[in-house]
């Protein structure tokens, strides 16, 4: 069984002519690990944002567990966006406002079922939130910091316990490796990996850089499936 | 709810803005407020500072006129009316009794009213309320002086301690009654009227300073004593205005119509409540541009709040991008931003509701002094009530248009990393 599903897609954003996505399948099973490239502007973002519900195809469908989220009303898609998907985004994940620990809370905070996921594991959600932390390396110290007075590694560290807090069923994340240099790079995709694992999610993660592609069990070129792609370039 | 704290903590992350538009918004408030204030509050206290007065005599100029020097102590009498006429109005069959008034003095900046004990009987105040005595009793004596409440807490006075008058109503006065001092014998409580500013004396008195006096100056040479003067015949000549109370009411345009017809004299009758009436109508022009000026001035305090949010909405873009990754949904983000232009608006109110209290404070001994007016402070008034649910109203309209921009935008930009 998969666990989402793409199917037929065809996908063009407000006010442009030409299908910025256009693909026949796309399949991620429960718990794969998926690496996603493609050359700038190929629509990466635009499939995340459709496979997260945030952006609707005019054309397709979007099945998660069997179920196409496609007819589902805004709201309904928001409701499960937060229950099921864990996001991070290339840069600036984190509400300046808040502290890193309230960052990581505000997954909880959106969602009854995380809320409850994360105090099966943790007992808490606060204990679970200060145990992912700790897993990824950010010491106590820095608990109660204002989210923007980390590096940038730290912060999308941060990002990530945030995603995966309450065990998300997928978690996608948008090139968040573009800002650190390569060893930081690979240490932190082996901890996404293993906390993914941890979580039992899969995981679907975007960037330019093939290198990076030996850590994931399947590498997809989204040239090779868009074919709103083929047309546009000349 | 989990949002109404994320938008209170963004809120106070930009504070420096917030804080800015909280203050334009509360200074409108204020000046929304106070205009409507104090429009209600001149109208109120004008309007209790005389009841159970059926109407009021003076030399025939404008009704307004009459009831500004009678009442208020406001501007200056034009002519007199004789005692011969007073005697008259007296023995009308219709009139109850008449309180003739004579002004003209001052005691430092305040006014000396010259007047009989009937007064102390006769005038009413709010919703007829009597003169009471603090202190002492009434003038008995030809040189005895009741002081109104202002009166003597201003200067210090108490009983006993004598006073000069000085002829004319300044605050600095050139001829001084010097040679015939009075001593205090009554001080009347506060009423919150223009009798709290007033120095009362009989009307003998008021003739007995002036019978070395003529045309308004000593007669060169001629000087009386306080006993000399004892001696002579005090009935005054003149006064400046006479208020009168009938039997019965009914009687009061019959009366009003045979005074305005008397033959003797040139005289006018004013019926208190209806030259109170002459006198909003007059005031409602500068009232309503007043008024106007503080709608306008609400305007511009939203558009800043607008401006400030709208400014901000681009800084956020980023911010309502991570909430919509989290599952916030659409509408939040739009309750997001309305709910911040109602905080907004709502310190805004709460500001401005207080520094009006402040400047209401300040004020009131201010305007009591100077016109003898009571301004009360607290509680609002339903009008008030009814501006501040406007202001708040239009507060949460001008925020529709930011938040309906956040909304589009959180829709049209997908999870794209636009800046
Ligand atoms: N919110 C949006 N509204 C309108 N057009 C958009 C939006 N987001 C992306 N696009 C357009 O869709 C196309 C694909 O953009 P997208 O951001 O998906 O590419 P990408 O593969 O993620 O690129 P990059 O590697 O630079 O992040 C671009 O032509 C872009 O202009
Ligand atoms: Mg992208």
């Amino acid at each position: 069984m998969s666990l989402l599903l793409l199917q037929d897609i065809v996908f063009s954003w407000p006010k442009q002519l030409q299908p910025t996505v256009q693909l026949q399948r796309l399949e991620v099973a429960p718990q794969e690990r998926i690496f996603l490239r493609g050359p700038s502007g190929s629509g990466k973002t635009t499939l995340l944002s459709l496979m997260a519900g945030i952006a609707t195809p005019q054309h397709g469908s979007v099945s998660f567990q069997n179920q196409d989220i496609v007819p589902w009303s805004g709201s309904q898609r928001d409701r499960w966006r937060a229950d099921q998907l864990g996001i991070v985004f290339q840069l600036f994940n984190l509400l300046p406002y808040l502290s890193v620990l309230d960052n990581v809370l505000l997954s909880a905070r959106f969602s009854t079922a995380r809320r409850q996921r994360a105090e099966q594991s943790g007992g808490s959600a606060r204990q679970e939130a200060t145990r992912l932390l700790s897993r990824l390396g950010l010491q106590e110290a820095l608990w109660s910091r204002p989210a923007t007075t980390l590096s940038v590694g730290q912060q999308q560290r941060v990002a990530v316990a945030r995603a995966l807090l309450g065990r998300p069923a997928l978690v996608l994340a948008d090139e968040p490796t573009s800002a650190l240099d390569g060893d930081h790079r690979d240490q932190f995709i082996q901890l996404l990996i293993e906390e993914a694992d941890a979580a039992g999610s899969a995981l679907l993660f975007v960037s330019h850089d093939m290198a990076l592609a030996k850590h994931f069990s399947r590498a997809i070129d989204l040239s090779d499936i868009n074919h709103a792609q083929r047309q546009g370039t000349f | 709810m989990a949002l109404l704290s994320l938008a209170a903590r963004s809120l106070l992350n930009r504070w420096g803005t917030a804080v800015l538009v909280v203050l334009s918004l509360a200074l409108s408030v204020t000046l929304l407020l106070g205009v409507e204030r104090l429009r209600e509050q001149v109208r109120d206290s004008f309007a209790s500072t005389v009841s159970g007065v059926d109407l009021i005599v003076g030399a025939r100029s404008g009704p307004l006129n009459l009831l500004l020097y009678s009442v208020f102590r406001m501007g200056e009498p034009t002519a007199n009316v004789s005692w011969s006429s007073v005697s008259d109005l007296a023995n009308h069959p219709s009139v109850d009794w008449v309180v003739p008034l004579s002004l003209g003095d001052s005691h430092r900046g305040f006014r000396v009213l010259g007047t009989s004990t009937v007064y102390f009987d006769r005038y009413q105040y709010g919703r007829g309320q009597q003169l009471v005595l603090a202190q002492g009793s009434r003038f008995d004596d030809l040189f005895d002086a009741v002081l109104g409440a202002n009166v003597a807490t201003r200067l210090g006075y108490s009983i006993g301690d004598e006073i000069i008058v000085a002829h004319g109503a300044g605050d600095v006065s050139f001829v001084e009654h010097g040679d015939k001092p009075f001593t205090v014998v009554g001080i009347l409580a506060p009423t919150g009227t223009p009798v709290d500013n007033t120095v009362h004396v009989s009307l003998e008195a008021t003739e007995a300073i002036h019978a070395d006096w003529m045309a308004g100056a000593p007669v060169p040479g001629m000087r009386l004593t306080s006993e000399q003067v004892r001696q002579r015949d005090l009935t005054p000549r003149s006064v400046t205005a006479v208020m009168v109370g009938l039997k019965s009411r009914v009687a009061v345009f019959q009366v009003q119509r045979m005074v305005n017809n008397y033959r003797e004299e040139a005289l006018m009758a004013i019926i208190p409540g209806v030259a109170l009436h002459q006198l909003w109508k007059m005031m409602a022009v500068a009232e309503n541009a007043l008024a106007l000026v503080a709608w306008m001035v609400l305007l511009v305090a939203l558009v800043v709040m607008l401006t400030a949010l709208l400014t901000a909405l681009n800084e956020r873009r980023r911010e309502m991008a991570i909430l919509r990754a989290l599952g916030a949904r659409s509408w939040q983000i739009f309750a997001l931003i309305i709910g911040e232009s109602l905080l907004l608006t709502l310190l805004g109110v709460v500001a401005g509701v207080l520094l009006l209290q402040g400047v209401s404070w300040v004020a009131a001994p201010l305007v009591s002094a100077q016109l003898g007016l009571a301004l009360s402070i607290w509680p609002p008034s339903a009008k008030e009530f009814i501006l501040i649910g406007i202001v708040i109203l239009a507060g949460m309209v001008a925020g529709l248009w930011p938040a309906w921009r956040a909304y589009r935008q959180s829709l049209a930009d997908g999870l794209g990393t636009r800046l």
